[in-house]
């Protein structure tokens, strides 16, 4: 049993937002009580399409993904998802992000009407009202959001998901503890590109995706010790996590929970065998 | 010995591995994903080609195109059947009566499978004699075989054509191969009371139905290559 934000898990291994969509595919697989939580897929207020086709372009130890929160809208997540995921002795943590501070407080007050264990929010999305920079970029867009989430979260956790495309991540983490948030995970994607070289083009229709994979997870590990130093909530680590020594350092970094996304697309089963190999 | 490896054709190798589950439970249509190993970070999707279940080999045919084909192209690379993984996605449907199958170069390996377990006739084109493969073992699977080249070195001159194929004998059609093969089969079939089913490629991650990056454009939206498909109804995709 892990202690996280008030939520007691049975185990410190999740599976990272966007990695295993709303649980279904991952449970024809195993039997997904075994896990200490599962981050579900990013949902928004209205359902998304999504980018363009190429969305995904292969890196050195890694890869790089253009989905564009793809989603069915967080009504239809509740509504569709939701009871089948609650069939599971396993923590619901609902991934989603907004268009304003406003707007993220609406879904976060559908999602716990709905009954969701925690929620984790998407700071990575471009800010309309910004001119589409990131909120998570800036710590008073950072504080904004979280503020107005965790007003209508009546009491249920709230996780700030940062984004690692910053100067000082650090600032942004003071920002969200500031601001009320009870966690932090950390990291989503670094943005990233890569060219075909037949064709002269970029191999993603969106141009830059999201890295992820080992390829960043030392990226990943700066992030959390410093942000660990620089804020007393508890973190959830991610980015890269691979198996169950990358998974040891995380926590050595200063992780009391970890989520695991890439690496199951090589080898779904992993994140049970980091939960045996940590000995839970 | 795991696996062996041998080339087929100009670039084109034939990989047989050891992976009896999948020999078991595979369908025509379906893939595997395979973890080929070196510094190949993600799988590669390969149809399967055809199965023994007495000897538990899985026989996939591809080319050589980059990093990942070309560590299973190595024949001291051994490949195990964790690597090979699981059947994934939606293969062709099973229908009753006779199936025209339609491949195009490499799309020709899946449709294999599917002559094993059906009644069928085949039209198969390449680019040219050298690239042609498979012909042997569809021309024992099959009734007729028709072979086009796009040079005409093996068989007809020219594109894949229907013209002389009595439609009027066959339940439904399925094809692989381009994109512009299978558009081309769409419009050839539009006026025909013929379901055709095709097979569809995108780039993939998990290769499940997990992470959404291999979708394609149908009319219910974006649909999963991986899981929804790789074999769709024409019908409902977005050309
Ligand atoms: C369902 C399905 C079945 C397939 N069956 C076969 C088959 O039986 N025989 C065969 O030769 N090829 C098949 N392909 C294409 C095959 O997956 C690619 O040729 C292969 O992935 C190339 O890998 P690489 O490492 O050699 O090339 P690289 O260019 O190094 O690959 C880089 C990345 O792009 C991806 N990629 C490149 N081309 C394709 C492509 N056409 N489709 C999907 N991903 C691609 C790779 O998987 C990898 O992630 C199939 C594709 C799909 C989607
Ligand atoms: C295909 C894909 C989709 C993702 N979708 C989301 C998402 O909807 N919301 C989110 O916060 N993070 C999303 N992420 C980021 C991951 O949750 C994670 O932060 C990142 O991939 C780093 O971890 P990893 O290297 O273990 O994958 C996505 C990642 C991938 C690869
Ligand atoms: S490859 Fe992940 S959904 Fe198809």
């Amino acid at each position: 049993m892990v202690s996280f934000a008030g939520i007691n898990f049975k185990n410190r291994v999740t599976l990272a937002s966007g990695t295993c969509g709303f649980g279904r595919e991952i449970a024809e697989l195993y039997d997904l009580s075994r896990l200490g939580g599962i981050c579900t897929k990013g949902v928004t207020l209205l359902p998304r399409l999504g980018n363009l086709p190429p969305r995904v372009a292969e890196t050195p130890a890694g890869m790089l993904n253009s989905v564009g929160l793809q989603n069915p809208g967080v009504e239809a997540f509740v509504r569709d998802e939701l009871p089948f995921l609650r069939g599971f002795d396993t923590k619901i943590i609902a991934n989603f992000s907004g268009e304003s501070p406003e707007e993220f407080a609406k879904i976060a007050a559908i999602l716990v009407e709905g009954g969701v264990d925690m929620l984790e929010v998407n700071i990575s999305c471009p800010n309309l009202h910004a001119g589409g920079t990131a909120f998570g970029t800036d710590p008073v867009a950072s504080f904004e959001v979280t503020y107005a989430v965790k007003e209508a979260a009546k009491g249920v956790p709230v996780m700030v998901k940062l984004t690692p495309n910053v100067t000082d991540i650090a600032a942004i983490a003071v920002a969200c503890e500031k601001a009320g948030a009870d966690a932090l995970s950390l990291i989503n994607t670094l943005l990233g590109m890569r060219i075909d070289l037949k064709t002269g083009k970029p191999i993603l229709a969106n141009v830059t995706g999201g890295l992820s994979g080992p390829a960043v997870f030392p990226v990943a590990l700066r992030c959390v010790w410093q942000v660990a130093r620089a804020v007393k909530l508890p973190i959830m680590g991610l980015g890269g996590i691979s198996d169950v020594d990358t998974a040891r350092e995380m926590l050595l970094a200063g992780a009391t929970m970890l989520s695991i996304g890439t690496a199951q697309f090589r080898n779904p089963l992993i994140p049970l065998e980091i939960i045996d190999g940590l000995g839970e | 010995m795991s696996s062996a490896v041998r080339q087929i054709a100009e670039n084109i190798y034939s990989l047989e591995a050891y992976a009896p589950e999948l020999a078991k439970s595979a369908q025509p249509g379906q893939f595997a994903h395979i973890d080929c190993g070196g510094s190949a970070y993600l799988r590669r999707p390969l149809s399967v080609c055809d199965v023994s279940e007495e000897s538990g080999f899985v026989r996939f045919v591809f080319e050589l195109k980059g990093e990942g084909t070309r560590q299973l192209a190595n024949s001291q690379y051994q490949i195990s059947e964790p690597q090979v993984g699981r059947a994934l996605g939606k293969g062709f449907p099973e229908v009753d009566g006779r199936v025209l199958l339609i491949g195009g170069g490499l799309g020709a390996a899946p449709l294999l499978f599917a002559a094993r377990r059906c009644g069928a006739d085949a039209v198969l084109g390449f680019a040219n004699g050298k690239r042609a493969i498979l012909i042997p073992e569809f021309s024992a699977a099959c009734g007729t075989v028709n072979v086009f080249t796009d040079d005409g070195s093996l068989g007809k001159a020219g594109v894949v054509d229907l013209s002389g194929v009595d439609l009027s004998q066959y339940s439904a059609v399925f094809a692989c191969g381009p994109k512009a093969m299978l558009r081309n089969c769409q419009l050839m079939l539009a006026k025909e009371q013929l379901p055709l089913y095709v097979s569809m490629e995108e780039h993939m991650a998990c290769g499940y139905g997990a992470c959404l990056v291999c979708v394609c454009a149908t009319k219910k939206g974006y649909s999963r290559v991986c899981k929804d498909g790789p074999v769709f109804e024409s019908g409902a995709i977005i050309w």
